[in-house]
């Protein structure tokens, strides 16, 4: 998992799919990055933008995370979401536990 | 790697206008991810699936095979999962059945029990993900079985 820490914003950007397979892995690299930036974060990007798809192992990872981050004090929000996992944090109303933001693709993909 | 290889076999059959696919899975989640391969190159043969669609139906798909493995079998690794993917090209549908040796569970009450509990649980969501994202969901004894159908398909040019 990609991850930096600066001006009071830890970045946390899984590169594998949100699913079971790779649960353990991914909730062990959030638990660190949430442990070794202690303290010198308030908000928490968890960016979604390389990852496609989800599952509901990986919507409880997203939540476990928010939860974490709660107890540390810190807000998180969760950006580069593609319409496909969009539609199932809607399933859940995960909008109302933290900020949403879907991803922008660059302008002018897909014209002639 | 070659327990996870040795971990399912298949063969497609025809009847009739309907095309299937069956695996046999061993009862372990590694096996999850290369079900879901082999199910979704199966139905990209057949019909040329949105990635959009690819992603609904593999979501459902591992789910379904979630349940079986941990909840049907108990997790237990002497056991098997079936799998049977059909295609009717007819109805431009395709039906996901999963089999495991466990006796079933009540569909309606287990998933008004996930549907009811706080949007912040980490865990108990898999029913309400099959519940949403298909068209139909029959349980019986050991067998989950999902719909769903693709859009028709656009005219091609003139």
């Amino acid at each position: 998992m990609l991850q930096s820490a600066r001006e009071g914003i830890l970045t946390l950007a899984p590169e594998q799919p949100l699913i079971a397979l790779h649960e353990g892995e991914l909730g062990a690299d959030m638990a660190e990055a949430l442990a070794v930036h202690a303290g010198q974060f308030s908000d928490v990007c968890f960016d979604l933008s390389r990852v496609r798809e989800i599952d509901s192992r990986g919507v409880g990872l997203v939540v476990d995370l928010h939860r974490r981050c709660r107890q540390q004090g810190a807000h998180l929000r969760v950006t580069g979401v593609t319409p496909h996992i969009r539609r199932v944090f809607d399933l859940f109303q995960l909008g109302a536990l933290f900020p949403v933001e879907e991803i922008v693709e660059p302008a002018g993909r897909g014209e002639a | 790697m070659k327990a996870l290889v040795d971990a399912i076999m298949g063969r497609r059959v025809t009847l009739g206008r309907v095309v299937t696919l069956r695996l046999v899975a061993r009862n372990d989640m590694r096996a999850v991810e290369q079900i879901v391969r082999e199910v979704m190159r199966f139905l990209d043969d057949q019909a040329r699936p949105s990635e959009d669609w690819q992603l609904r139906f593999a979501l459902c798909l591992r789910e379904t095979v979630y349940n079986a493995v941990m909840h049907g079998n108990q997790n237990r690794r002497d056991a098997s999962v079936d799998i049977e993917a059909q295609w009717h090209p007819d109805s431009r549908r395709a039906v996901l059945v999963v089999r495991d040796g466990g006796r079933g569970f009540d569909w309606k009450s287990a998933l008004e029990s996930e549907r009811t509990q706080g949007a912040d649980r980490v865990r108990g969501r898999g029913l309400v993900i099959l519940a949403e994202m298909t068209e139909q969901v029959d349980v019986g004894s050991g067998e989950v079985r999902f719909t769903l159908s693709l859009p028709p398909p656009a005219d091609g040019p003139a």
